[in-house]
């Protein structure tokens, strides 16, 4: 059990990590179940669909963004930005994934934002043809549909 | 042990939400490719609006003897020129300027150009054309016989507008305002020639409203046309205010521009004041006063009035509150601060439609846009570049649909 200020999340294939409750509250999600219901804050709070590796980065993250919150001098704003893009670069496309996801679920807005313009850079100035092969889409227009898309704006493409 | 290719993920299937987040960090040419990639990413893009779009040359540092202008759109939202990869031609010559390619008009998502050719109406995205009937068609004006000629061609055409989007049906009219004496005609799809209708002269704007036409006229003429009859349309209404300009500069400093924009019911009345010649310390000189230094027309004030259809008067508007007027070359139109965020509310948008000095030098024209804020009566700029010099083609509006 989880000691006085921390808390323990437990991820869909069992593994449990305990934080600090300024870290696990960072998802807005968890925020409220410990607002609305104590017993969590004593118990374990099941993260579903959330894998152990994937609650790991997510708690790093909010690890890293709760500290600096609460002491700007020892992580200034430009260490920050450095964190984020060493953690959002060394990400493989699953990972990226499921962390969207999950950040998508557990409310931690910072980290949703950093992840969907991670996706954004991936996507910027390339063909379609292109941002398929990367993110390994089928194309599922019908022939026609295609053909109405590059009719509406063909000098973008 | 994992198995790579059954956990793959699939992200034609990620949550319509977070694509929609993934849509706002796009720039606009970035998110047309991105709706071409699958039909889940396609939907996710439905709520996306381009804003609207200022169309220029899109480098601007092109040769003065180059017989080509690219032209670019830029985005208010991203804040980026995007490469129209569009090619139009113009002329080196400034006294042929009005033969190059030239926009009449803005209007419904299409622009009404013309160049060597003839008139046309040009869809820039989908790169439609329609042929529009000759300029010889243009009825002559009454004050002219039909050969006289000077600099400005008595047909030269000063305003276009549509009266609905030619993309969706053909159910549509072009109205213009043309030559010397400011005249009007129309043409429907299909017609092979300009009919003109007006029974005066002097017509300084046009706008499509509710299904009829409003004109503005010296003295405060506003006239209202029905269109309904197909053949020909018919004055139904005509109310003159009574308007005293109440600004305090000395008359030869300055022109004004007029124009009509319907807003959220109303008829909004326009002033612009245009200092004729503004020195870099944004001074209002006098023709005499000039030295060494370019000084180029620039605006530099509006004033908004409320049109009283019933009690024929105006009624000035000192803020147009979340509202912002788009005027200029372009169909006079308002829109809300709210569904457009990248806009400033409370603020007209310009562009330079100031045709008798728009080819008059090398070193100016076309560059006179930019945003009026009502609150503090200032003048800001659309972009950060440096917007001084020669447009070869005068920048102006276009709402995409």
């Amino acid at each position: 059990m989880a000691s006085k200020g921390n808390l323990t999340l437990k991820s869909c294939n069992g593994k449990e990590f305990i934080v600090e409750e300024k870290v696990a509250v960072m998802s807005t999600t968890i925020k409220n179940m410990v607002d609305v219901d104590d017993s969590f804050a004593q118990g374990v709070i099941p993260i579903i669909g959330v894998d152990g590796k994937i609650l790991a980065k997510l708690i790093e993250y909010c690890k890293e963004h709760a500290e600096a919150d609460e002491d700007e001098e020892v992580k200034s704003e430009e260490y920050l930005k450095k964190f984020d893009e060493k953690f959002v670069d060394e990400l493989n496309l699953n990972d990226l994934y499921d962390l969207l996801k999950a950040s998508n679920y557990l409310e931690i807005t910072k980290l949703l934002n950093l992840l969907c313009q991670k996706v954004a850079s991936m996507i910027k100035g390339k063909k379609p043809e292109e941002i398929r092969r990367i993110f390994n889409i089928k194309n599922d227009f019908t022939p026609e549909e295609e053909e109405e898309i590059n009719r509406q704006n063909p000098w973008a493409f | 042990m994992d198995n790579k290719k059954s956990s793959r993920p699939n992200w034609s299937e990620l949550n319509q939400d977070l694509l929609e987040l993934i849509v706002d960090k796009l720039s606009y040419v970035d998110i047309l490719r991105f709706k071409a990639v699958c039909t889940s990413w396609l939907a996710a893009t439905e709520r996306f609006s381009p804003g609207p779009l200022l169309i220029l040359p899109s480098n601007q540092e092109t040769d003065h003897r180059e017989e080509h202008v690219r032209l670019g759109a830029f985005s208010v939202k991203d804040k980026t020129i995007h490469d129209l990869n569009l090619v139009v031609e113009k002329h080196e010559d400034l006294l042929l300027a009005y033969e190059g390619f030239r926009v009449l008009g803005s209007s419904h998502g299409w622009l009404v150009a013309e160049n060597s050719s003839g008139l046309y109406l040009l869809n820039i995205f989908s790169r439609t054309c329609k042929i529009l009937p000759g300029k010889a068609t243009i009825p002559a004006p009454q004050s002219f016989g039909p050969k006289f000629s000077l600099f400005h061609s008595p047909t030269i055409i000063r305003k276009a507008i549509l009266t609905s989007n030619p993309s969706l049906d053909d159910d549509y009219k072009v109205i213009i305002i043309y030559g010397l004496c400011e005249n009007l005609a129309f043409c429907g799809f299909g017609d092979d020639e300009w009919k003109g209708f007006s029974d005066c002269e002097g017509y300084y704007d046009i706008v499509w409203y509710n299904m009829l036409l409003y004109t503005l006229r010296g003295g405060v003429n506003i006239e209202v046309w029905d269109f309904s009859d197909s053949c020909f349309p018919t004055k139904k209404m005509c109310i003159q205010c009574s308007y005293s300009p109440n600004v305090c500069f000395q008359r030869d400093v300055y022109s004004t521009q007029w124009y009509l924009v319907p807003s959220l019911g109303e008829i909004l009345f326009i002033v612009r004041y245009i200092g004729e010649f503004v020195n870099n310390k944004g001074e209002l000189l006098c023709e005499g006063d000039l030295t060494d230094e370019i000084c180029p027309y620039k605006t530099f004030k509006f004033q908004v009035y409320k049109v009283d259809m019933i009690e024929r008067k105006l009624e000035q508007v000192k803020s147009l509150k979340d509202r912002v007027m788009f005027v200029g070359g372009n169909h006079g139109i308002s829109v809300s601060a709210k569904d457009y965020q990248e806009l400033e509310a409370n603020s007209i948008y310009f562009t330079d439609d100031y045709l008798d000095r728009l080819h008059e030098d090398y070193s100016y024209g076309g560059h006179d846009f930019g945003l009026f804020r009502l609150k503090d009566e200032n003048i800001g700029s659309i972009f950060e570049l440096d917007i001084s010099g020669r447009f070869e083609v005068a920048p102006f509006w276009v709402f995409p649909n």
